[in-house]
Formats: C-alpha cells, sequence, structure tokens
C-alpha cells in the first residue's frame, strides 16, 4: 500500500505539477498553487514554474519569495518580458525602498550583459572558440592571412560572452538574498544580544558575506550590513 | 392792409404753384431770408433750398441781379432724409444755397426771384422782401448762417421744439437690420443742448450709424412751418429675439434763449425744458420655416471667400485658412463656419476678425475667421468648399453659398504625430501580468553549467596544439630526409611482413625468409636513416648502438637477421615448425623498436 502511494507520487510528473499549480492559481487558491510548483521543482528547474510561483506567492502577500523567483526565473530566460515586469512591479511594492539606486549606466551594462542567460552565453561562447580556433588552425595550416583576420571577429564575440558569462558567475558567487519575513532585525554581530541595527522588511534584496553559525552577515547595496538569524532570508540561487 | 393781404394771398398762391411744380418735376425750389428786418449794412442770409429725390445734378442757382445788395460770400450744404412713410422708403434729398448779403440803402428791396435750370425745366422762387431800417431790433443777435429767426418766448414749446424718434420699419425679422434716427426739430435759438436719457436698445444688437458731436443746422419746412433740425444720433439695430421689443425714448435738456423784453439785455436769458422722444416699438419675427444645418445666424446678403496663406507646408508648421464672410446684414452675428475634419490635419479654433462700418445706414463689412491647420502626415490636401447659409430678408429665404475648395501640400512632417490626439492611457489599476499558461512538456534548465561542458573548452586549445604539430611534421617530411623513411618506415614493414606471412602461408620458406630479412633490414633502414644494404654486421651494430636502442634489442635483431641468412642459404637447416614462431619473434622484436 505504502509503496503503491510512493509509486503514484513519483510517476507525477513535473509538467502534471505545474499544470495542476496553474488550475490552483486560477481558482485563487495560491497555497495550493505554490504547493504544486514547488512539487515539480523538487526535480525539474524551469522559468515557467518559478514564473508562476512567483505569481503565486505574489497573490499570497509574500513579496520576498516573489522577487526570489522572479529573480530565478529571469536567471534562466532574461528576455521573457512578463518576469522583468512582474519583477519590477514586486520590487515596488516592498516596503525598504532602496538605498542606493543603480544610475542609467548601470542599468544599461546589466541589461547588456544579462540580455542572454548563463547556458546561451556558455554555447554561444564554447562555439566561437570552436569558430576561433578552427580559423587559427587554418591560418598554421595554411598561412593564409585570410584566416587570422576572420578569426577576429569570433574572438570578439568570445570576448563578449566570456563577459557576460562572467557576470552572471559573479552574480551568484556573489550569494544574493531575500528577506522573506515580514520584519527581520540585523544586529551588529552574530546573535540577539548584540546591539540592532536595521530594521528589514520582506523583499529586501541583499548579499550574504559571511556564515555563522545561525547567522548571517549581510550587505545592503548600499553597503550597510549586519548580522540577520539565517531562517529570515531566502537565497536566490 | 388790403394790400398786404392780398401780397400773401398772391404768395402763398405762388407757393403752392411752385410746390405743385416741383411735385410733378420731384424738385422743389425756395428761396428764404433769415429775417425779413435787417439793419443797414448788417449782413443777412439768402437760402435758396432745392429739394427732390436725386441731388446729384442740381446745377447752381442764379441769382438776379441784387444792385441795392453787397453780395459777402457764400456757401452751399447738402443733407440727405430717408423716410419711411407706411413701409415705403422716400428719400429726399435737399441743396442749401446759402448767400451772405447786406443792403445798401434803406427802405424796402426786394430780391428778385432765383432762377435755376433743372432737367430742361426752369425754376424760380417767389421774390423776397426785405424791410431796411437804421437799426434792428434783431441786431443783438449775431447772425449765424443757417439760422432762422429765433421764435418768441411766448410761443409755446409744444410743436416749435421736439424731438422725433424714427424707425425705419416696424415689422422686421429677426436680425435684419432696422434704423433708428433721433431729430431734435427747432424754432427757437438754442444756446445749450445736453442729452438727459439715452435710448436703450434692450433685445437688440446695435450698430451706431453716427451720433451728432456738435450742432449742425439744417432746414425743413414741415407743416407750412419753417423749423431747423439735426440728426443726434442714428442706429441700426438688429433683433436678437422674436417679439415686441422697445426703443426707449431719448430725452434732452435744452437751454432756450428767451428773447428779452428788456432793451439793454442783449443777451436774454436761458429757460431749460426737457424735451422726450416717443418710444418705438418693433416688432420682430422669427425666421420662417427650418433652419438649414449649415445656417450660422446671418441675416442679410452675404458672400463668402476662403484662402490660404500659402499652399505648401514643411515641418509642422501650421497653413492659415482664411474664410471671409462680405455683405450687408447682421455680420457681427455670424458664427464660425463649419470645417469638415479631415484625416491628417488638425484644425484649430479660428482667430476672428470683424470690419465692420455704416455705409448711409446699411450696416456693410466682413468678418475674417483664420483657421490655422496643421498637417499631420505628408501629403496633398484638399480642403473642400465651406458653406454658409444665410437667411434673406428681401427674398424671405435662405440662401447657402460657398467657396471654393482650396489645396496645399504638406511635406516633412514628423511621422510620429500620432493622426488621432492622444488622450492619455487611463490606468485604473496596475497588477502583475499573469501566470504562464499550461504546457505539455517544459526544458529542463539549470543555474550551473556541469563540469564535463566546461572541459569542452579544452578541444579548443588541443585543436590548434595539433595543428602546430601537424604543421611541423608536414615540414619535416620535406625537408629531413630521415624523418620521412621513420615515417614511412611502419608502414612500410607491415607491409612486407604481410607479403612474408602470404609466402608462409603458401609454404614458400625460402621467399618467406628472404621477404623477412628485407622487411627487417628496410626497417633498420628506414627507422634509423641508414643504407643497409651496403652495412657488415658489425657496422650495423655499431650505428643501431649510436642511436640508442637498448642492447639486447641489437642482439635479437642480428639474431633474427642471422637466422634469416641462414634460412635462405641453407633451407634444410631450419626446421619445418619454426617458420610460424620465427615471424612471432620478428614482429616482438621489430616493435620494441
Amino acid at each position: 500500500m505504502m509503496q503503491l502511494l510512493l509509486l503514484a507520487l513519483l510517476t507525477i510528473s513535473p509538467v502534471d505539477s505545474y499544470n495542476q499549480g496553474n488550475k490552483y492559481y486560477e481558482n485563487g487558491d495560491y497555497s495550493e498553487a505554490i504547493a504544486e510548483y514547488q512539487r515539480a521543482l523538487t526535480s525539474f528547474s524551469s522559468s515557467h514554474i518559478y514564473y508562476n510561483l512567483g505569481n503565486a506567492y505574489f497573490k499570497n502577500g509574500q513579496i520576498g519569495q516573489a522577487i526570489i523567483n522572479y529573480r530565478r526565473a529571469r536567471f534562466l530566460s532574461p528576455r521573457d518580458i512578463d518576469i522583468n515586469n512582474n519583477l519590477l512591479f514586486a520590487r515596488n511594492y516592498r516596503i525598504d525602498k532602496v538605498l542606493a539606486t543603480p544610475g542609467p549606466l548601470d542599468n544599461l551594462i546589466y541589461r547588456l550583459l544579462h540580455s542572454i542567460s548563463l547556458t546561451e552565453s556558455f554555447w554561444l561562447c564554447l562555439a566561437f572558440l570552436g569558430l576561433f580556433s578552427i580559423f587559427i588552425s587554418l591560418f598554421i595550416l595554411k598561412q593564409r592571412r585570410i584566416y587570422l583576420y576572420s578569426s577576429s571577429i569570433p574572438a570578439l564575440f568570445v570576448l563578449l560572452l566570456l563577459i557576460s558569462l562572467l557576470s552572471w558567475q559573479s552574480e551568484k558567487r556573489n550569494i544574493p538574498a531575500v528577506i522573506i519575513v515580514p520584519e527581520a532585525n540585523a544586529f551588529s554581530g552574530p546573535g540577539e544580544e548584540f546591539k540592532q541595527i536595521l530594521l528589514l522588511h520582506d523583499g529586501t534584496e541583499l548579499l550574504i558575506r559571511e556564515q555563522r553559525n545561525d547567522y548571517l552577515l549581510i550587505q545592503l547595496a548600499g553597503g550597510t550590513g549586519g548580522w540577520i538569524k539565517k531562517d529570515n532570508l531566502g537565497k536566490v540561487y | 392792409m388790403v394790400d398786404l393781404k392780398l401780397k400773401y394771398l398772391l404768395t402763398l398762391v405762388l407757393t403752392i404753384l411752385t410746390v405743385t411744380l416741383a411735385q410733378a418735376a420731384e424738385i422743389e425750389f425756395n428761396a428764404s431770408v433769415d429775417r425779413s428786418t435787417v439793419g443797414l449794412g448788417e449782413d443777412f442770409v439768402l437760402t435758396v433750398t432745392v429739394q427732390g429725390q436725386d441731388m446729384a445734378s442740381v446745377p447752381k442757382p442764379e441769382l438776379p441781379d441784387l444792385p441795392e445788395f453787397n453780395l459777402l460770400g457764400n456757401s452751399s450744404s447738402q443733407s440727405t432724409n430717408i423716410q419711411f412713410i407706411n413701409g415705403k422708403m422716400s428719400k429726399q434729398a435737399s441743396v442749401n444755397f446759402i448767400y451772405y448779403l447786406s443792403a445798401k440803402k434803406l427802405g424796402k428791396l426786394t430780391i428778385g426771384p432765383c432762377l435755376i435750370k433743372y432737367k430742361d425745366q426752369e425754376y424760380r422762387s417767389q421774390p423776397i422782401e426785405v424791410e431796411v431800417g437804421k437799426s434792428s431790433t434783431a441786431r443783438a443777435q449775431p447772425a449765424a448762417p443757417g439760422r432762422t429767426s429765433t421764435v418768441q418766448s411766448n410761443i409755446p414749446i409744444e410743436g416749435n421744439l421736439f424731438l422725433s424718434a424714427n424707425a425705419s420699419r416696424k415689422t422686421v425679422y429677426v436680425g435684419e437690420q432696422v434704423t433708428v434716427d433721433f431729430t431734435l426739430y427747432n424754432r427757437f435759438q438754442i444756446a445749450d443742448a445736453r442729452i438727459a436719457e439715452m435710448p436703450t436698445f434692450s433685445g437688440f444688437w446695435a450698430e451706431k450709424v453716427f451720433d451728432a458731436e456738435k450742432f449742425n443746422w439744417q432746414q425743413k419746412t414741415l407743416d407750412g412751418k419753417h423749423y431747423q433740425y439735426m440728426t443726434l444720433k442714428k442706429a441700426a439695430l438688429f433683433p436678437m429675439s422674436s417679439g415686441e421689443l422697445a426703443v426707449s425714448p431719448m430725452a434732452l435738456n435744452i437751454a432756450v434763449v428767451q428773447a428779452s423784453r428788456d432793451f439793454f439785455d442783449f443777451f436774454g436769458s436761458n429757460k431749460t425744458v426737457k424735451i422726450e422722444s416717443k418710444p418705438i416699438i418693433i416688432t420682430a419675427l422669427s425666421l420662417p420655416g427650418d433652419k438649414p444645418t449649415e445656417f450660422t445666424g446671418g441675416v442679410g446678403k452675404f458672400s463668402i471667400q476662403a484662402s490660404l496663406d500659402k499652399n505648401t507646408a514643411t515641418g509642422n508648421e501650421p497653413v492659415n485658412l482664411t474664410v471671409k464672410i462680405t455683405g450687408t446684414g447682421n455680420i457681427r452675428l455670424i458664427e464660425k463656419p463649419i470645417i469638415a475634419n479631415m484625416p491628417g490635419l488638425k484644425i484649430m479654433d479660428p482667430e476672428v476678425k470683424e470690419n465692420i462700418q455704416a455705409s448711409g445706414d446699411i450696416i456693410k463689412g466682413s468678418k475674417t475667421f483664420t483657421f490655422p491647420i496643421i498637417p499631420q502626415a505628408d501629403g496633398k490636401y484638399v480642403i473642400p468648399a465651406v458653406k454658409m447659409t444665410y437667411f434673406d430678408p428681401g427674398d424671405k429665404s435662405y440662401h447657402t453659398i460657398q467657396s471654393q475648395p482650396v489645396e496645399c501640400t504638406a511635406s516633412g512632417c514628423s511621422q510620429n504625430t500620432p493622426l488621432v490626439e492622444a488622450t492619455g492611457l487611463k490606468v485604473l489599476g496596475t497588477d502583475i501580468n499573469y501566470i504562464k499558461p499550461d504546457v505539455l512538456a517544459l526544458s529542463n534548465a539549470s543555474f550551473d553549467i556541469p563540469l564535463w561542458a566546461w572541459l569542452m573548452y579544452l578541444l579548443f586549445p588541443a585543436m590548434i596544439l595539433s595543428a602546430f604539430w601537424y604543421r611541423g611534421h608536414q615540414e619535416k617530411l620535406t625537408t629531413d630526409k630521415g624523418y620521412a623513411r621513420k615515417h614511412r618506415s611502419d608502414g612500410l614493414v607491415k607491409k612486407r611482413l604481410r607479403q612474408s606471412e602470404r609466402h608462409l602461408k603458401a609454404n614458400d620458406i625460402k621467399n618467406f625468409y628472404s621477404s623477412l630479412s628485407q622487411a627487417i633490414l628496410g626497417f633498420i633502414g628506414d627507422r634509423y636513416n641508414l643504407d643497409t644494404g651496403v652495412l657488415t654486421i658489425d657496422q650495423l651494430k655499431m650505428s643501431l648502438a649510436s642511436h640508442n636502442v637498448p642492447e639486447n634489442s641489437i642482439s635479437d635483431l642480428l639474431a633474427l637477421i642471422d637466422s634469416c641468412d641462414l634460412a635462405r642459404f641453407s633451407p634444410s637447416a631450419v626446421p619445418e615448425s619454426d617458420p610460424v614462431k620465427f615471424m612471432k619473434k620478428t614482429r616482438e622484436t621489430l616493435s620494441q623498436l
């Protein structure tokens, strides 16, 4: 009996869970929808599921969780208009306003670097590197300068894509996280006995610098930071 | 006394005759003096009046010979009086020829009849008698030109000083012009006149035609009495609504000079009287029938013109469409004509200019509507004829007039200007975008790049390195003979060994050893770039040793060569079963090199 149930659970594919979650969502049953989407994500990851999960969290009033899932969805398909729109929308719903707003140049660079996803830039970079290598090899073998000149074009693409690739990697390596509780206290040290220095609210985005026991040293966009209890945060990646 | 009566009678008859004659010829000819008793040397005025309908071509009258008078000077004045009697207009124009005379001698003098020739007819005025005395009672009053003798104070005001209000018509359509005038008739000498009350024209649109600014008396005979009169105010009125509309009376305060009975009081005293005109009631009729849609309120007679200030527009600069409505009637009340909206043209509200004046009693002029038009897309535009409908009270019907269509070409319009005026997006509320739809399949995406994928990057340096190696190898093959032989050695030895095996299978032992010997020596020669054909065993041994070939391999090789030579030259000395074993041994030895 127990085995049968387990088998039934296993046979539910992520796609089925996703579609079931959509049904719950359409009926306004957001917490059920969240559960279904999360079940789909246990063995699978797709921008569609993250996006819909973000929507369900948003409708459920959990801005922080919504932002986390929108960011995950955007990581996987950065050019999706819905994802970008809803991420912006959810960010506008936060209580804590961003302390240091990025300038227009920062935004432009970010958009340029993140217009293609990590996977896309990886494979494209590989393809251009292949092309580059072929041209260089042809030049070595045939000693014709045209091959050397031609190799500069894929070389340029390789450079650009490498920058994009590295920027995605660095975004992950920075360990971004989002506050997922209505209110979170930040202390001057890893423990409640330290002085409380910040009060952060649901949806505030920050970076994790260090971990000590149950406390995480976080840094906000402006540079200010503090120690926050681990359960108050959700890591993006 | 009898004589005098007879003279009066005669004058009367003559006057009647003249009047009858004048009426027949539509001309009235009169001569009068401002006073019949003058002092010697005192100047007085002889006024010769010609009245008729058409005074444009009246010649100057011929004065009789006046040997007893001095002619001091002359002047003339002209006036036109239009009267409406029972709705019929009668135009009465008069020309006054004024002569200033003075008497040369005392006594009763006679001014003979004046003569005028008009339309092949001769008219004569009656002779006038003037009594010339040494001094005159009227001496105190300086004779002003055009003044009749002052009526004495004992004469009542009534009928001798009055203000008449006249309307050109009593029944008009709404918007049709009525001219009202206020005329002061007087037989006194007036020292001062002030307006006590101005008439009000409530319910009318009023246009000033004439306002008197100074005394300008004219002469007129009404019911046998001679008056001086003056039009004080004339206005053109346009009823704004139908019904009975009243023009309130005008009132004047007039100071009348009263001739003094005191001989020494030269200037006399003034008596102020207030006179008032009668109110006028005008009936305004509403316009008949259904008003056409293009009716813009015009009543009268109009014409319309449309023009553009330029025919080409560049950029989004406006072109001005000028619609000019010219004519007579209530021009000021005409509303702007409707210009149909055209795609690609934005028509703005017009700037309105009026140029209205009274010509005679008729209000005429023009109203100009200037519409700025902004082209919003390139192209050629034809602005259709501008239509306007007005009501003509003359034939009691509506007339529609239209202008010529005009055209213009627009170029260089910025294309991003929307043709439809933007009203702004109305945001009623905001929400997140809806979830992604159901799917049949999802592709599994990953946040990480697997290690094997990263390793693929190593392929490419390897590829470049191999290209380098291959190039070096090719170069060596062409330049280094030993390298080329060595490179070929493997293939060659394999070929030779295969041949040896074929000999073995054919049980051709002699050839087997022969080919095997060739294979071994050829391989060594190729491998170490030696000419094996001419080398002795010892030389071979030394050469191999110099190429760092291990000792045991050298001895094995030499042993093999020995065995081969032995078998080749004395086949019987070799056991039958050996060749297969020998073959195997040869392969092993060669592979060690």
